[in-house]
């Protein structure tokens, strides 16, 4: 579960003489055994919002909280409940996937038995041992993502956070991640997602905010949308949202 | 249709670089602007212990000196008769003496002048005879000795003398070359005493050729005179590599994990930052410790191959001790520990692994000067010198080798190299614990148009002011004569050149080129007719302070600086002179310091701040270590008076009363009266200073500049 409660940041940039309000009081619920989506364009504040929660960046007002951990307060014990996937979190191309599955094991407490047989156990989930002692930087990038998807999931986490999972994956590749996705879910985790992905949001989300210029505009029932007629499609709600607001900024 | 095409890509990958700032940064305009600094600096530093060594007159323990020969080597030196030691210790010494044959060795170097045997050659003498005789004379202060063997039996006959010294110390060196001088004269007089004397002594060959024969003897065996010649570029090399060990692994493991992105990985794990930093330093400190070990143990090797091949038998050989080894490696431990902190800190901020490599170079520079500092002659490891960094672990190289007694200094070395080191992790650790810096390429990268509206405010930023600096300190070098000018032509031209060329139009035409506003950068607003006594009143006391206080803490100093920049100027009529140092400086450095700097630092550290780090680089450019501090004094109080006033004129003003009392004062010709009333003269200074701008209200802001930040 993860609770959000007006949380804003605002970066300082003195090089240009101003500040920037990347995210701007959000506020939202994440529940256990459903997909919270956050979707927006570039620049919309998901990325910002989700390294909060991840408690790589410290938030400059509104308060957090993963499985009842306060970001702010318990850093350390809030990442040991999380799993977190981005483009952006790669993996060690001089290492083997072992190697570095065993790695992050280890850093996230596990003892040596319990890794070892973690590391099987996703193996076989993930259909990894054919290449398991292969350096990762030979891998192809199906190959590497599943590596990254072990690694989230080594330490076996109550909440999944993905940041753009799918992007600049090929087909094939996505769909792994978005079956990866669903099956956390149907396992009954909390699961945060941000995608500038309309098919991607309306298929995998149950809560779904939109996003845009660091707030949250709308939140949407998907389910509810997904009953209605084809005429009020998410991408529909999603465009008069952000013009809307794209006009009020210019006004 | 090739060619075309050859020069379409050349054309490209040219802009690219060129718009590589980074790239273009490091590997142009800094070597154009550090290195004039840097040769200033050490110039100086080099210089005066240069002339230290010629002036200082060493201790020198003599026998039997003739009173003529004393005469030559007085001026010179201190010298002290071997019968006034103590008695022990003259027994100790003269026991040496003994076993060492100094008459056996005279007697044999006699027979080689009269029959050259290119393969005759007197035994080494005995390490241990040689080194007891350099430590005695070590440890009473003397920096040689020489033994002379007056003939009584008539007068044209030839004399001997031995002369004992140690090449391995640049004090007895230097004591040696005046010696040998004060020989050479001493023979000379001696030949025309004689033969003026009985013109028939002439036809002596023996005598007439040599009155005098000397003996040197190296108090030095041939592994410590390698050790010698060898041990600042082992110490130097030692820095160097430890310096690049610690580097590489530590880019590739910051920057480079920020590039591949797997820092992000690690960030998201239950790890502390401390934890990520500590790890990493230990992985860094290894590597670079195991490097530059091997690189140690290889350049040992390569040394003592050499140093055969040099010598062909002969004069210095290199081995390293066991108990040496273990000291270099030791030394390297501390030494690497604080690269490898630097290096993490400093790659911390680099955004990629080029950008990171980009970071050596102006490491390099910083790491040049304390290293050129210990290889100067006569540096010794002190505990004072313990302290510098870089500097004391080239000095601990050579001290271990020459087997100096210095366990205090090393262990202060070491201590205080781990003080170092602990700093930087510590710096390192809250660089890591800053996000902007750990997420560069994230945060800000979203486009904002208002941080466009905040660059065109119209004042410089503080690199470009840091920049400016370093461009005018550059042509402050390339633009000043290479000899002091001799004549009033030469004088003038070299004064309008460093102004008007150096100072006024790279100012001008940066501010120009940047698009700046000259209104608001250099502060030009008006100034109310009723301040200008009060600003005068300051300059007057800041010149009288400023003339009493040098002329009380440096009189040699102010002498010598006045008469090589004003002697060839004495001519001139007081107008000019005033134009060339009360007009010309206090327009154009103003317009420098308390204009572009002063305003580029406003925008970043605020206006305190400000006024320091530009007063700081105005003593910083007269580059006199001496003047630094007097100047940079003066720029503090430059930038208080623009503060207070908003307007640029209070400082010129100020600057021009000062530089135009102190002109006028020394061509008065009132160094003597100013010397009799120098504490007079520097509180009355101080009183006036401070009476006068306590009194200089703050002026009320008019339209408040629109600096970067207020949006």
């Amino acid at each position: 579960m993860i609770v959000a409660e007006g949380l804003s940041k605002i970066f300082h940039d003195p090089r240009r003489g101003g500040e920037l309000r990347a995210v701007d009081r959000v506020s939202f619920t994440a529940q256990p055994g459903r997909v919270f989506g956050l979707l927006g364009p570039n620049g919309a504040g998901k990325t910002t919002t989700l390294r909060i929660l991840s408690t790589a960046l410290v938030p400059t007002e509104g308060r957090a909280e993963v499985m009842g951990l306060d970001v702010a307060a318990d850093p350390v014990g809030v990442r040991s409940k999380i799993g977190f996937l981005t483009g952006t979190t790669q993996i060690y191309e001089r290492l083997t996937p072992r190697e570095m599955i065993r790695y992050f094991g280890r850093l996230y407490g596990l003892g040596d038995d319990v890794v070892e047989q973690r590391i099987e156990e996703l193996f076989d989930m993930l259909d990894m041992h054919s290449f398991g002692d292969t350096p990762n930087g030979r891998l192809s990038a199906g190959m590497k993502q599943k590596v990254s998807l072990a690694r989230t999931i080594v330490h076996d986490p109550p909440v999944l956070i993905f940041d753009e999972p799918t992007t600049s994956l090929d087909v094939l590749v996505a769909r792994t991640v978005v079956e990866f996705i669903a099956a956390c879910r149907d396992r009954g985790r909390t699961v945060l997602l941000s995608t500038h992905i309309m098919g991607e949001a309306e298929s995998l989300c149950d809560d779904l905010a939109i996003i845009h210029r660091g707030r949250i505009l709308d939140q949407v029932p998907v389910a509810e949308v997904k009953a209605r007629a084809h005429s009020d499609r998410i991408e529909d709600i999603f465009f008069s949202l952000i013009d809307a607001c794209d006009e009020d900024a210019s006004r | 249709m090739r060619r075309r095409r050859l020069s379409l890509i050349c054309g490209k990958e040219l802009l690219d670089t060129v718009r590589d700032r980074r790239t273009l940064f490091v590997a142009f305009v800094l070597p154009l602007l550090l290195y004039p600094a840097l040769l200033l600096v050490m110039t100086q530093v080099m210089g005066a212990t240069r002339r230290n060594l010629q002036e200082e007159p060493q201790h020198v323990l003599v026998e039997r000196v003739p009173d003529g020969l004393r005469e030559h080597l007085e001026p010179k030196l201190t010298l002290f008769q071997l019968d006034d030691m103590d008695g022990p210790v003259r027994a100790r010494l003269q026991e040496l003496l003994l076993k060492l044959d100094l008459k056996g060795r005279l007697s044999r170097r006699e027979q080689r002048i009269e029959q050259p045997d290119p393969k005759a050659r007197d035994p080494e003498p005995d390490e241990e005879v040689i080194g007891g005789i350099r430590t005695l004379l070590d440890n009473h202060g003397y920096s040689g000795m020489l033994v002379y063997y007056p003939r009584v039996s008539h007068r044209a006959a030839r004399e001997q003398a031995a002369l004992l010294f140690d090449p391995t110390d640049e004090r007895s060196a230097a004591a040696r070359k005046k010696v040998y001088t004060a020989l050479t004269d001493f023979a000379n007089d001696r030949r025309r005493d004689v033969i003026a004397a009985n013109p028939k002594n002439r036809g002596l060959l023996e005598f007439v050729q040599r009155p005098v024969v000397v003996e040197p003897v190296e108090l030095a065996s041939k592994t410590r005179k390698g050790a010698y010649s060898f041990a600042p570029i082992l110490g130097m090399l030692l820095v160097i590599m430890a310096l690049t060990s610690a580097f590489y692994p530590a880019v590739d493991l910051v920057a480079g994990e920020k590039e591949r992105g797997t820092l992000e990985t690690l960030l998201v794990a239950p790890v502390s930052r401390t934890e990520i930093v500590l790890g990493k330093f230990c992985a860094i400190w290894t590597v670079a410790m195991v490097t530059a070990l091997l690189n140690l143990v290889i350049m040992g090797l390569t040394f003592s191959k050499l140093a055969g091949m040099w010598a062909g038998g002969g004069q210095i050989a290199f081995s390293m001790s066991a108990s040496a080894f273990l000291v270099v490696t030791a030394s390297l431990i501390p030494t690497a520990a604080l690269f490898s902190a630097l290096a993490l800190a400093i790659s911390a901020f680099a955004t990629s692994y080029k950008e990171g490599q980009h970071y050596l170079t102006p490491l390099f520079i910083a790491a040049m000067p304390p290293m050129m500092m210990a290889l100067l002659p006569n540096v010794e490891l002190t505990y004072g010198l313990a302290f510098i960094p870089v500097a004391n672990i080239v000095l601990l190289v050579k001290a271990m080798l020459l087997g100096g007694e210095s366990l205090g200094p090393a262990l202060v070395t070491v201590g205080a190299m781990m003080l170092y080191a602990g700093l930087a992790l510590a710096v390192a650790v809250s660089v890591f614990k800053r996000e902007e810096v750990l997420f560069r390429t994230g945060a800000g990268k979203g486009y904002d148009p208002r941080s466009l509206e905040a660059a065109r405010t119209g004042l410089p930023t503080a690199g470009q002011a840091v920049l400016l600096f370093f461009s005018v300190v550059a042509l402050f070098f390339f633009l000043s004569p290479t000899s002091l000018p001799d004549s009033l032509g030469g004088a003038v031209r070299a004064v309008l050149w460093a102004q008007l060329g150096a100072v006024l139009l790279p100012t001008l035409l940066f501010a120009r080129g940047r698009k700046l506003s000259f209104r608001e950068t250099f502060r030009l607003a008006p100034l109310a007719p009723r301040r200008v006594p009060l600003l005068m009143a300051t300059g007057v006391g800041a010149a009288l302070l400023m003339a009493g206080a040098l002329s009380r803490f440096f009189p040699d100093l102010r002498a010598e600086n006045l008469e090589r920049a004003i002697r060839p100027l004495m001519a001139a009529p007081l107008p000019l002179l005033l134009v060339l140092f009360a007009v010309l400086p206090p327009l154009c450095e103003e317009l420098l310091f308390r204009g572009f700097v002063l305003s580029g630092f406003r925008a970043r550290f605020g206006e305190g701040k400000a006024v320091v780090l530009s007063a700081i680089l105005f003593g910083a450019l007269h580059m006199e270590l001496t003047r630094i501090l007097p100047t940079a004094v003066i720029g503090l109080l430059l930038g208080f008076v623009l503060v207070r006033t908003g307007s640029l004129l209070a400082p010129i003003l100020v600057h021009a009363v000062y530089n135009g009392l102190l002109v006028t004062l020394s061509a008065a010709g009132l160094e003597g009266q100013i010397k009799q009333n120098a504490e007079l003269l520097m509180v009355g200074g101080v009183i006036l200073v401070g009476l006068s701008i306590a009194l200089l209200e703050r002026a009320r802001p008019a339209a408040p500049a629109p600096g970067p930040g207020v949006v």
